[in-house]
């Protein structure tokens, strides 16, 4: 390879083609809307409903179960998590060595996750082995040993984590925050070392009859063949139905503006929390509220990035984004900042609410958040599996089925006035609770 | 396993990689330097790091690098590691010459201030508190290296021996650096995603074609002499558990064995149900959480086992536990259908990640930096091929105990 040497001015700098260099951006196109995908919704006989993404062809194949918490289970993390890390670690008919040898077989992966408000149970595979894959995934989830040793296993799992944990700043940010936010709420959560010694065998088999055994969960599934669709059937066939229904749970409300700290000596940061409220469901304003939050704290050209990062560099990252539950929604903001600039993040953090509650916001900016916010949303529909996930969230909170157009839409339609109006309404510093720990 | 690309080097040397698939509406834009942490003068760690935040404040036509990405639709980001520094844009494919005109600027045209480089310093500095000395176990992994390299520069971790470094850095030797190692015949530039090759290939040619290439070679790097003796180290610290690392020196991405250890370290810890767990967590009661893997660098790296202890038990015990464990499972354990099941799981795994438009662009531009993007569609069938034989003989070779380091990373209370 030949190489041609630099060309240098006085300067030394490079003199770069093509000449001369078009200081402005090329063109943007993003007139083109999304592929919004959809699901088949298919009620079998037997009780589950079947959430089918439609024309999902893929080399891959992705079946969810969701199964719903319930008051009874909301607020207790230690019998769930240990529950969800034995399903798996031996069956009525396999050692935990045998089942997942099998599965290793199949090529094939289970994603378990403990929500909020729900366990979900994921299977991936490819697709030419979803057949075989499916009888070991029912075998996970209905015939599980759940036997003392598993357990007294796991349990010294979890407390070996849970104290791990507790040395991170953001960690105990998290736990200081929480336990204020949701005192007296069923999304309480109580995180006490004393709770998870207390924790017996009973309370996670109590958990695994009603949550796993006897309820039905909701089904999702995408990149099936249609020679698959007899298994996935059958599998679902198989899986407990009830028609037990939860009661309702009240609608959680941030409590009154608060500033904790947990000290932590020796820690060179210190973690930051700030929580506030959000709007529920309710598409136009909802949308509005997340575009203004964007612009404020969501994306790394964001008010907070450019100024507590890129010019004041008092932090690696912070960021706002939006929480959602059944039964509560908030924003919070987390970062981790060098050991003194608490006083200074936090006003920094105020004064650029404070500059969007009074409407200080530029055309450009918003541009620059919209076509943002329409690129985001392009990409998380972007392949089969992304679309399965995004589709599955949206549906567990009760989104309507017109929501992701509806997104697309109303992004083009947000001015200034509207990103002042949510400002005053859910950013106002007044009603802030603020958790720290370092 | 195989992803259709072309290849194309332009007259400067920049290697293009195109890589269609009309299933997608965006464009992946990959951009991998031959330059990472190693090629860093030891006075100076971190600073092919501080470099990469640099690369986002602006060249020297375009003064904010994201902003006009995010009014595209688009994200970017980037890594650095001891061997490489990667840069990637994900866009709606109608807007990719918006992310070419953004690379062609910073690739030569940078523009490094006093004002950009004390503010990046602020902030890596905050990284390094945060990933590194603000964590429990944070310095383990910069202990290890220490540990396991004495000549070669993977001796130290990306981040950087010490603050002190990236306070410190001149900005002519940032300077000096960017020049010596951001240059078009020094890339690997992938686009992935919903492109026309032919249109791709024109804007490629345009917005990158007439930058110069840059003719300094790259510098020899130092080569670790081979390790005889076993090196054990201790420290005590504020950690609620003890914590054990072990190293065996293996060889590099590129090597026929490669492979065999790759493989052999998935066979233990690639699974719930491989040897780590079932033995080490749920028989012997040994660890809380770890397993073994290899570093997988360009160059000479690490078989590597790290993981927190149970309470009660002894590092160094666990440590002789571990070095027999290793031929105890090679030796009369090892099973064909072991190598089997990690082959499946790593086809699945290789599958979810093509999925992605961005992996694969990383994944083309890091197999094309290796030697050759083409290895992608044969180098699952290569592990698949792989006989227990083969990998007993790998652990034989290299995973022997005199040529191990260990780190017993001990709780305060223990000291």
């Amino acid at each position: 390879m030949q190489l041609h040497l630099a060309v240098r001015n006085r300067n030394q700098r490079l003199i770069h083609m093509p000449s001369p260099f078009p200081l402005q951006a090329p063109a943007i196109d993003l007139s083109q809307a999304p592929d919004f995908p959809e699901f088949e919704l298919h009620p079998l006989p037997t009780g589950p409903i079947l959430h089918l993404l439609a024309r999902s062809q893929n080399p891959l194949s992705k079946v969810s179960l969701r199964y719903s918490l319930g008051a009874e289970w909301l607020g207790r993390p230690f019998p769930l998590n240990t529950l969800v890390q034995l399903l798996g670690e031996g069956t009525e008919q396999k050692t935990a060595v045998e089942w997942n040898a099998a599965l290793d077989r199949c090529g094939a992966f289970v994603q378990k996750a403990v929500n909020r408000e729900s366990l979900v149970f994921s299977l991936i595979c490819r697709s030419q082995n979803l057949s075989q894959a499916l009888p070991l995934f029912r075998e996970m989830l209905i015939e599980s040993s759940l036997n003392t040793a598993e357990f007294a296993m796991q349990k010294e799992l979890q407390i070996s984590d849970f104290m791990q944990e507790s040395e991170q700043v953001s960690e105990q940010a998290r736990r200081l925050s929480s336990a204020y936010l949701f005192q007296g709420h069923p999304l309480f959560q109580d995180e006490r070392i004393e709770e998870l010694q207390a924790m017996d065998l009973r309370q996670v088999q109590a958990a695994y009859q009603q949550l796993i055994c006897g309820q039905t969960p909701e089904a999702f599934a995408c990149g099936i063949e249609p020679s698959d669709l007899d298994a996935l059937n059958a599998f679902l066939a198989s899986l407990p139905t009830s028609t037990k229904r939860e009661p309702a749970i009240a609608q959680w409300r941030i409590p009154a503006a608060a500033d904790m700290h947990f000290s932590m000596p020796g820690k060179s940061q210190q973690a930051l929390r700030v929580v506030g409220p959000a709007p529920s469901v309710h598409l136009q304003e909802e949308l509005i509220f997340r575009f203004m939050l964007v612009l404020w704290g969501g994306y790394f050209g964001s008010r907070l990035m450019k100024n507590i990062r890129e010019e004041k560099g008092y932090t690696y990252g912070i960021s706002a984004s939006p929480m959602r539950f059944k039964s509560a929604a908030y924003w919070m903001v987390n970062t981790q900042i060098n050991g003194d600039k608490k006083p200074e993040t936090l006003a920094e953090m105020k004064r650029e609410a404070e500059r969007l509650m009074q409407g200080d916001v530029g055309t450009e900016e918003i541009e620059t958040v919209r076509n943002y916010m329409a690129g985001s949303l392009a990409r998380s529909l972007d392949g089969v599996l992304n679309r399965h996930d995004r589709l599955m969230g949206l549906q567990g909170l009760g989104y309507p089925a017109d929501y992701l157009p509806m997104h697309h839409k109303i992004l083009f339609e947000i001015g200034a006035a509207e990103i002042q109006v949510a400002a005053q309404q859910w950013i106002n510093p007044e009603h802030w609770v603020c958790a720290s720990a370092g | 396993m195989n992803i259709p690309f072309e290849r194309h080097t332009l007259s400067n040397g920049l290697r293009v990689l195109l890589q269609p698939d009309n299933q997608t509406p965006m464009v992946a834009v990959n951009l991998l330097y031959n330059v990472g942490a190693r090629d860093e003068d030891p006075q100076w760690t971190g600073l092919a790091h501080l470099l990469e935040h640099l690369m986002f404040e602006g060249s020297k036509h375009i003064l904010n690098y994201d902003q006009p990405l995010q009014l595209a639709g688009g994200i970017n980001n980037a890594f650095t590691n001891n061997d490489m520094t990667n840069y990637y844009c994900v866009l709606p494919a109608a807007n990719l010459r918006t992310a070419l005109w953004l690379e062609s600027d910073r690739m030569c045209n940078l523009n490094l201030t006093e004002e950009k480089v004390e503010v990046q310093r602020k902030v890596v500095i905050e990284e390094f508190r945060q990933r590194y000395l603000n964590q429990p176990y944070g310095d383990l992994l910069a202990l290890s290296r220490e540990l396991s390299y004495t000549q070669h520069p993977y001796r130290w971790s990306t981040i950087g021996k010490s603050i002190d470094h990236i306070e410190q850095v001149p900005v002519s030797v940032i300077r000096a650096f960017y020049e010596q190692h951001y240059a078009p015949n020094r890339c690997i530039l992938v686009l992935s995603g919903n492109l026309n090759p032919e249109q791709a290939l024109r804007e490629v040619e345009y917005w990158f074609g007439d930058l110069p290439a840059r003719a300094t070679p790259k510098i020899p790097l130092p080569v670790e002499p081979p390790q005889t003796q076993a090196r054990i180290k201790q420290v005590h610290r504020p950690v609620p558990e003890a914590a054990l690392w072990m190293g065996w020196p293996m060889p590099g991405r590129n090597h026929p064995d490669f492979k065999a250890l790759d493989l052999f370290s998935d066979v233990l810890s690639g699974s719930a149900g491989g040897y780590t767990m079932d033995e080490l967590i749920r028989k012997r009661s040994l660890l809380n959480q770890g397993g073994f893997y290899v570093s997988g660098s360009a160059d000479p790296g690490q078989f590597l086992f790290s993981a927190t202890l149970r309470e009660g038990k002894k590092t160094q015990e666990v440590a002789a536990e571990i070095q027999s464990f290793l031929f105890e499972i090679a030796e009369q354990r090892l099973h064909s259908d072991d190598l089997h099941r990690a082959t499946q799981k790593m086809a699945t795994s290789n599958a979810f990640s093509d999925a992605n438009v961005q992996n694969r662009a990383l994944r083309l531009a890091t197999a094309e930096w290796l030697g050759g993007a083409e290895s992608l569609s044969t180098e699952w069938e290569e592990y698949d091929s792989l006989t227990v034989a083969d990998v007993q003989a790998a652990v034989h070779q290299y995973l022997q105990p005199e040529c191990s380091s260990t780190l017993l990373y001990e709780t305060e209370t223990n000291a």
